[in-house]
């Protein structure tokens, strides 16, 4: 069993004994939020499959350096082929509404446990994008990855999480229904159903008004049924459409702490948003459109004092 | 499967809170089938049905008198008599149907039902030729009617005589007329009504939510046509039942019924899916839906009966699914005959259906694109 750290090689890393000498790690250097999911996972708050949950790894910080304890080769590649995947990853995405060109090759990858802001002015493709991502559009070109796998696809879709920029749930139904319907078409039945929608209403604090019809709901409940309805299936990647717009300070800050939360348990979060605090508060990176096309992905300045996270 | 029925239990649930909405698939056909079933009853007795006419004599002899009073006594026709210029006022209002002019002279020929001479003329709208020629049968059978009883001919009218068609076991109760508008109506209804659902879907931003869900855009689609399926189905049973025991319709052939009203709920159903797709608002949805379908119950003779249809109307009448429903529901409950006269129009029907929801589907998943 390979111990201790990898040499570097280009953008590609890789681990010296610990695997067949044919197979390679091919993920590049993260900063800290890597490090922040790598720790995510090796405590196990984020599982992905059998192989992750009867083995432990301990991953480092800064560059990538496994650490593999009681672990065969194949146990690796099935692990690393599930883990080392971004969690959400877009690759030349294009987008056409008619003559005109919305989204312009771009290009985005966020790891587990990671935040990303999209910032830019109205009309700049945020929406698209995340509407390509979330496989709610067809890119006319390049693709959408969730861990790996083309978004059309409906097993990259059950790892994904999407609140859209309007409320997007049923008035007529109470938090509950909603919330369980929601659960039901990702899958979820009976027992399995019935704990992760309660546990949705608590975490986002509606399971007190649980059977409230959305309808009478104030502009923050509603951001929270929504954000309910998307976490109900523990997703691995949350695509949050202006998430706080028209929202009051306290349903503001209880949606931080909902998605910070989220985060810690390995969640990647991209949101398009317009103000910096939450994306200073969530995001570590932040990628900015113009046009439809990226101008700059950079990371956010951090202020460890000010981080809610370990 | 499973993500289909959970999308058509969710429409149903959202149907049943809509009172506006459950007003239009409910009650509207309910109510829509007492006022036809009202109307027709009253054209079957025939009580106070007969046309209006202004009546002007110009001659005033004794004989043009009697046969006045002769007429009024028959009651076919009512009869408001006037002058010339008051009664031709009135058929400009709108008042009567036709003013008949009892010309000078009239009293001069007594036999003038023998056409030894033209004594009077009926004027009338144009558009209405066909009251206008029922109306000069009434004064001809008005004065025929002296004739034979001063034993001057025998009864003319004894040449022909109106029966019951051999095909028709019994004449049709206006309950039994109107029964299979009301299923139609309420099949209309309950498609329009759900027709704006997948608009809602799209202004409420859910569609995009449920479109990211591991559920595909025809599994949507087929959660949306199975709730509306559903629906249809529960109306055109109910007022069916309401029909056949509670007003004593009918039943020719229960299989026929059923193959009828599966078919004419399937073609309903596609209709809504295509309806469903043809805008991006409520509003546009809920035109197109009602537009198109009232077009289809026109041109089907739901609204406007056929009778008085001009004959490419009539065969423009063919593409509507409403006619082919009306004749399948018809042979079922009342009409009778063999099975190809339901089973032709039940296939037709559930072809229709099937384009209204394979176009559906595509232009939803065009959407995506």
């Amino acid at each position: 069993m390979a111990q201790g750290f990898p040499h570097e090689t280009g953008s590609f890393l890789c681990l010296p004994g610990a695997l067949p000498h044919n197979v390679s790690i091919s993920f590049e250097p993260q900063r800290s939020a890597g490090a922040r999911a790598a720790r995510a996972f090796a405590e196990g708050r984020v599982c992905h499959g059998e192989a992750a949950r009867k083995n432990r790894v301990i991953s480092w910080l800064n560059n990538v350096c496994l650490t593999l304890r009681g672990l065969s080769g194949a146990d690796v590649i099935g692990l690393v082929g599930m883990e080392l995947a971004w969690a959400l990853e877009a690759r030349d995405l294009s987008k056409w509404y008619g003559e005109r060109r919305v989204l312009r090759d771009v290009s985005i990858r966020l790891a587990a446990g990671e935040g990303m802001a999209l910032l830019g002015p109205n009309g700049s493709g945020k929406t698209t994008l995340l509407c390509l991502l979330a496989g709610v559009l067809r890119a006319d070109h390049g693709s959408a990855l969730c861990g790996g796998v083309c978004t059309s696809h409906k097993r990259a879709r059950r790892g994904v999480g999407f609140v859209p920029q309007s409320g997007a749930v049923y008035d007529d139904l109470s938090a509950l229904e909603n919330v369980a319907l929601f659960g039901r078409l990702h899958g979820l039945r009976g027992p399995t159903l019935r704990t992760s929608v309660e546990a949705s209403l608590r975490q986002t604090e509606l399971w007190d008004q649980r059977d409230a019809r959305a309808n009478t709901y104030s502009g923050g409940m509603r951001r929270r049924l929504s954000l309910a309805c998307a976490l109900v299936h523990a997703p691995a990647v949350l695509l949050l459409d202006e998430p706080f717009e028209g929202v009051d300070e306290d349903s503001r800050a209880h949606l931080l702490e909902v998605l910070s939360d989220s985060k810690r348990r390995g969640v990647a979060l991209l949101l398009s948003t317009h103000r910096l605090e939450e994306v200073a508060a969530l995001c570590e990176q932040f990628t900015l459109l113009r046009d439809g096309a990226v101008v700059a992905t950079r990371a956010v300045p951090e202020s460890d004092a000010d981080s809610p996270y370990p | 499967m499973s993500a289909i029925v959970t999308i058509a239990l969710k429409d149903l649930r959202l149907v049943l809170r809509d009172h506006a909405g459950l007003f239009w698939i409910a009650a509207f056909p309910i109510l829509f089938a007492l006022f036809l079933g009202a109307v027709l009853e009253r054209w079957s007795s025939r009580d106070d049905l007969a046309l209006t006419v202004g009546l002007a004599d110009l001659d005033r002899s004794p004989e043009a008198r009697n046969y006045v009073a002769r007429l009024m006594a028959a009651g076919t026709l009512t009869v408001h008599e006037s002058g010339l210029d008051a009664a031709r006022a009135s058929l400009q209002h709108g008042d009567i149907d036709a003013v008949v002019v009892l010309q000078k002279g009239f009293g001069a020929v007594p036999d003038w039902y023998a056409g030894t001479a033209e004594v009077m003329h009926v004027e009338a709208d144009p558009s209405r030729r066909r009251e206008a020629g029922y109306v000069k049968g009434l004064l001809l059978e008005a004065g025929l009617s002296r004739a034979i009883e001063d034993e001057l001919m025998s009864d003319p009218r004894s040449a022909v005589k109106v029966v019951q068609a051999a095909s028709l076991h019994a004449t049709p109760s206006a309950a039994e007329l109107v029964t299979p508008a009301a299923v139609l109506w309420g099949l209309i209804g309950c498609a329009a009504a759900f027709a704006i659902s997948l608009a809602s879907e799209k202004r409420a931003g859910t569609l995009r939510r449920l479109r990211s869900l591991p559920i595909s855009d025809w599994q949507i689609l087929t959660g949306k046509a199975l709730a509306c399926f559903s629906a249809c189905l529960a109306i055109a049973v109910a007022i069916l039942a309401g029909a056949l025991l509670g007003f004593g319709v009918r039943l020719e052939s229960a299989l026929g019924l059923a193959m009828a009203v599966v078919a004419l709920t399937f073609c309903f159903t596609g209709i809504m899916a295509a309806i469903s797709t043809m805008g991006s608002s409520e509003q546009a949805v809920a035109g197109a839906g009602w537009g198109s379908l009232l077009v289809l119950g026109m041109i089907g003779g739901i609204m406007v009966p056929r009778m008085i249809m001009p004959s490419w109307l009539v065969s423009l009448g063919g593409l509507s699914p409403v006619r082919w429903g009306l004749v399948a529901l018809e042979h079922s409950l009342w009409r009778g005959g063999s099975a190809l006269d339901w089973l032709l129009p039940c296939v037709w029907l559930v072809m229709m259906g099937l384009c209204g929801l394979c176009g559906g589907a595509m232009v939803l998943r065009r959407s995506a694109a």
